[in-house]
């Protein structure tokens, strides 16, 4: 059996970064995640490390969020972006809250290297984003950071392994081994291999997010979590060049961020007992967001609508106030209280606190195990934030269009290089695979190479590939030899994946089908059926053990 | 501007081609008003009449069986129809099958000589290769798809050709992919390999597209460069038979072939298209030829508009492009506007309808579906053998093709739908989609030429 000082179960922001500090802190960490590094709630947002602004009652937390982009910036700026933001206000009555607002948010703009906030006239509120409605009477200005979510868990995954931790993708966790109160490891199945396996430690955190409360009820402890559901729409192109946060139908605040070629218009927030590996928006949802939208940003509803994206946040268990209310802070659990010990689970929390959780969580293991070490995870880079790297230069060197060679940067900053390193040897890597994106062979080689994707869907995390405005009609079936050929995949096993693939991007897509996203439905539909035959010729898609049943 | 005409075709491709030529080989005047290119330009160039029966599993053997047992059994499919329209229901399976083979018969004749050779009939499916190495059953397809003996051929050795730089074709992929499917199927060659070959006049270019490659295989220059990389492989592997991309000329594949089969010694074979595909362009500019050719008038770049009805028939049609407004008066209409692509249904959350005429739209089965949310015609997996019920959706028709309203009545005496508008069937599942759109444009045409003559 595989020996441990810690396992995080958990391929999340929060599990990623806990597996991060427990290996810089040189603790023996071995990670499980049940499907991909990022597959769960940390991949359905919007990326904002947002400075906290919602919460302006939790002063701390305001507090807090700044200081972690700093932090961030520090050590993964080549995956950051800071992106201005439009808040049109309609009514006088949007101006009264946008004032406190503007106070909070320019108290800590310095620290984060941003203006203070600043008041618009409409005028020049449209010359800055021309789509917003013309019957505005103010509109507030601020920017906030963003940052790409797969790349911050990919790369803290990655990390991580560069300090010797074992990163194990599709690995589920079946059962916490408990011991005269102690817990001594965990038992898992490899969904790869089909296989059972064991691993001991004397620490095991529970970093599954909404799952939380599943991996408790396997160790047999009590945990509450206040479970909210929140939906996107994303659209076909830039609706807007610059992000617009509004008042929704229901006096909520919901956002329109530009967000690579296309835009994110979320999100809703629903208290929800779902099962969260099933979830899909509902109409009502798309109509929410469209209609609240439609008042400040008229065009939004001419834009394409490519898929919705949803998830669910694992909110603190507070019940009784709106959703809204709830503290957006975290809370570690020590599961000693329930009588086992070294188990750690984690409620609560956002995007931007993951390092500080992680910290948290990692103080309380070195505690326990009487390691006496600090944390080094806001001061050390993050892997390709080694240097800065000059688009242009590697695009002639490289002969590589510099618009492909900026995307790549940003989202592997110095490793660019590996990358188009690639191309000496095989130059028709060069060819672009995805269009919308656009993403070349050459990445998808190293990707499969060094950063261990299983599926199409693993290489879109890492990707983009076949995230944009068609969505994989094009791409995939130009990807899927690729992947075949470079994890030795028979002609048949290659189509299944096609299949799957086609079949889980279909699942985002098909909520908001409607309008012309039914045309580019019907060349995916004579693509893949009507020419290539998948739909007789292809594997009859089997259900895997752990999916639902339709 | 006013136009006079005698039958007005609405939309450009395969089906409103093909029912404009048939009118204009009835002697009449035809006007053909076109928004651009739709599905036949970005289909794989194969002319399927029909693969697959609704719910079997097993492919259709003989396209001419295939299209009887349908005409007995789906009572709303578009073959069906068209047989019911031409006699009583007791022969009304062997008149489908009549005019399948009809139409195709008459289509093999006029393409040809707009310059593309088609082969196959309805008495044999043919298997095609895809660019993934899978096949499909299809029945007519352009020369240069012709697979012959290669998938019954034992001994005979497959080699499956990619380019440097065109990433639509792997060759391994496509090589194991096809050799997988010969052993499961017991028939076949045995020895199925891959390569990669380099045109070094095209290296430089990035991204390089399928469109580049076959303008550059329509030179000399070009064919020489692809044989001479070609000739010591085929030596070194002894291959039969040569497999490639869709990119065998953008005008004329037939003497792009010839000229490669000669200097290799061994059939050369490219594969279905994708989209964007170069055999579908090719397919799409020889209708456009052939119906000019017969002196028809086509007007591209023009959508409908407006239409002026009266006494429940259709007098003139109004298109506008960029530039001009065009009102075309005529006895006759043919409505081929294609489904999604071609933009003759369209949908949003409150349901689907007729882009042009607001014609209720109809299911497989008849039912009425213009008030459902698409998403809710579809099913949960996305590429399945029963398809989406979305993509059967369209207008329903008398035995005529003539649309009806929701009491089943005809909307318009001198109106008539082909091709993918049509309700009835799921190309995509079936493999029908140019066969329905060839023999619904055939029947419409001869409808709205008989319409014409009648009134005249």
């Amino acid at each position: 059996m595989n020996e441990y000082d810690v396992i995080v179960i958990g391929g999340g922001s929060t599990g990623t970064a806990v597996a991060r500090d427990c290996a810089l802190r040189g603790l023996k960490t071995l990670l499980l995640e049940r499907d991909d590094i990022a597959s769960g709630t940390v991949g359905t947002c919007a990326g904002m490390i947002s400075s906290g602004l919602k919460y302006m009652r939790e002063p701390h937390i305001v507090d807090m969020c700044s200081s972690e982009v700093v932090h961030l910036r520090h050590i993964a700026r080549h995956i950051v972006m800071k992106n201005p933001i439009l808040t049109p206000l309609i009514e006088m009555s949007d101006l009264s809250s946008g004032g406190n607002f503007a106070e909070e948010y320019s108290k800590r703009a310095a620290e984060r290297e941003v203006p203070p906030v600043m008041f618009l006239t409409p005028e020049d509120a449209l010359k800055i984003e021309p789509r917003l409605s013309p019957d505005i009477i103010a509109s507030l200005y601020f920017e906030e950071y963003f940052i790409d979510p797969f790349r911050l868990c990919l790369l803290q995954a990655l990390d991580a392994r560069n300090h010797g931790a074992d990163i194990r993708t599709y690995c589920e966790v079946t059962n916490i081994i408990v011991g005269q109160g102690e817990v001594t490891g965990v038992e898992f199945f490899d969904r790869l291999s089909g296989s059972i396996e064991r691993a001991s430690a004397r620490i095991v955190v529970n970093a599954t997010g909404p799952w939380a409360t599943r991996i408790a009820e396997i160790a047999g402890v009590p945990l509450q979590l206040r479970l909210n559901k929140g939906a996107h729409v994303i659209l076909d192109r830039r609706v807007v060049n610059v992000g617009v946060i509004a008042k929704a139908v229901d006096g909520r605040m919901i956002y329109l961020f530009p967000h690579e070629n296309t835009v994110l218009l979320g999100t809703t927030a629903l208290d929800t007992w779902e099962d969260p590996d099933n979830l899909t928006a509902s109409h009502d949802e798309i109509e929410y967001l469209l209609t609240s939208m439609s008042w400040v940003v008229p065009s939004v509803r001419e834009a394409r609508i490519i898929r919705t994206m949803e998830g669910v946040r694992p909110l603190v268990a507070q019940w009784k106030v709106p959703e809204d209310d709830v503290t957006r802070g975290y809370e570690v659990i020590d599961h000693e209280k329930d009588g086992v010990v070294g188990l750690y689970s984690f409620v609560g929390g956002k995007l931007v606190m993951c390092r500080r959780m992680a910290q948290t969580v990692t103080d309380l293991i070195c505690q326990r195990l009487g390691v006496d070490s600090e944390c080094l995870t806001h001061e050390r880079p993050l892997p390709g934030m080694e240097d800065d790297v000059d688009v242009l230069v590697l695009s002639r060197q490289y002969g590589v269009p510099a618009q492909t060679v900026q995307r790549m940067v940003a989202r592997r900053g110095t490793l660019t290089v590996r990358v188009l390193e690639l191309l000496s040897e095989n130059p028709s890597w060069r060819s672009t695979i995805c269009a919308c994106e656009p993403v070349i062979e050459a990445e998808l080689r190293y990707s499969l190479r060094e950063e261990f994707p299983q599926t199409l869907n693993d290489l879109r995390r890492r990707t983009r590939l076949g995230t944009g405005p068609c969505q994989s009609t094009y791409c995939a079936l130009r990807a899927a030899p690729i992947l075949a050929e470079e994890l030795d995949l028979s002609g048949r096993e290659a189509q299944t994946e096609l299949l799957r693939y086609l079949s889980e991007r279909w699942k985002g897509k098909r909520p908001s089908f409607r309008g012309d996203q039914l045309s580019q439905e019907e060349i995916v539909q004579g693509t893949y059926s009507c020419v290539l035959n998948l739909d007789r010729m292809g594997p009859s898609l089997e259900s895997q053990p752990w999916e639902e049943v339709e | 501007m006013q136009v006079e005409s005698d039958v007005v075709v609405i939309g450009g491709g395969m089906a409103g081609l093909v029912a404009a030529a048939v009118a204009l080989d009835a002697g009449l005047s035809v006007t053909v008003v076109t928004r651009g290119h739709g599905a036949t330009a970005s289909s794989s160039g194969a002319i399927d009449i029909l693969g697959y029966l609704p719910g079997a599993v097993l492919p259709v053997e003989i396209p001419a069986d295939g299209v009887h047992t349908l005409a007995m059994f789906h009572p709303w499919h578009p073959y069906t129809l068209i047989g019911l329209g031409t006699t009583d229901a007791g022969r009304s399976a062997d008149a489908s099958v009549a005019q399948v083979s009809d139409a195709i018969d008459w289509f093999r004749d006029r393409i040809s000589s707009a310059g593309l050779e088609i082969s196959g009939s309805v008495s044999e499916t043919q298997w095609p290769v895809s660019v993934l190495g899978t096949v499909k059953p299809t029945t007519l397809l352009q020369s240069s798809m012709v697979t012959g003996s290669m998938s019954t051929d034992a001994d005979a050795t497959v080699l499956f050709v990619g380019l440097r730089g065109l990433p639509d074709l792997n060759p391994r992929a496509a090589s194991s992919a096809y050799s997988e499917w010969c052993q499961s199927t017991g028939e076949g060659p045995h020895r199925v390999v891959g390569t990669v070959v380099e045109l070094r006049s095209l290296s430089q270019r990035q991204a390089l597209s399928s469109i580049e490659i076959a303008h550059h295989l329509d030179t000399d220059a070009g064919r020489t460069e692809l044989t001479d990389a070609l000739v010591p492989i085929v030596n070194n592997t002894g291959a039969t038979h040569v497999v490639l991309p869709p990119v065998m000329g953008v005008v004329d594949s037939h003497e792009a072939r010839e000229s490669l089969e000669t200097a290799l010694g061994c059939r050369v074979i490219e594969t279905l298209g994708v989209p964007p595909s170069v055999p579908g362009s090719r397919l799409q500019a020889a209708l456009e030829r052939m119906v000019v050719s017969m002196g028809g008038r086509l007007l591209k770049g023009h959508t409908v508009q407006d239409h002026r009805v009266t006494d429940g028939r259709i007098t003139e049609v109004t298109a506008r492009s960029r530039r001009r407004s065009v009102t075309v008066s005529a006895s006759a209409f043919v409505l081929a506007t294609g489904k999604f692509v071609g933009g003759g249904i369209v949908g949003d959350e409150t349901g689907l309808r007729e882009f042009l005429f607001g014609l209720p739209v109809f299911d497989a089965q008849r039912y009425l579906v213009g008030d459902e949310r698409p998403s809710h015609l579809t099913s949960v997996r996305s590429v399945t053998p029963t398809g989406h019920r979305v993509f059967a959706c369209g207008v329903g028709t008398d035995t005529m093709l003539r649309p009806v309203g929701v009491d089943g009545d005809v909307v318009y005496e001198n109106l008539f739908c082909a091709g993918a508008i049509l309700a009835g069937y799921n190309y995509q599942t079936e493999k029908s989609g140019l066969g329905v759109a060839l023999v619904t444009g055939h029947t419409a045409g001869t409808y709205a030429a008989r319409e014409t003559k009648e009134v005249m």
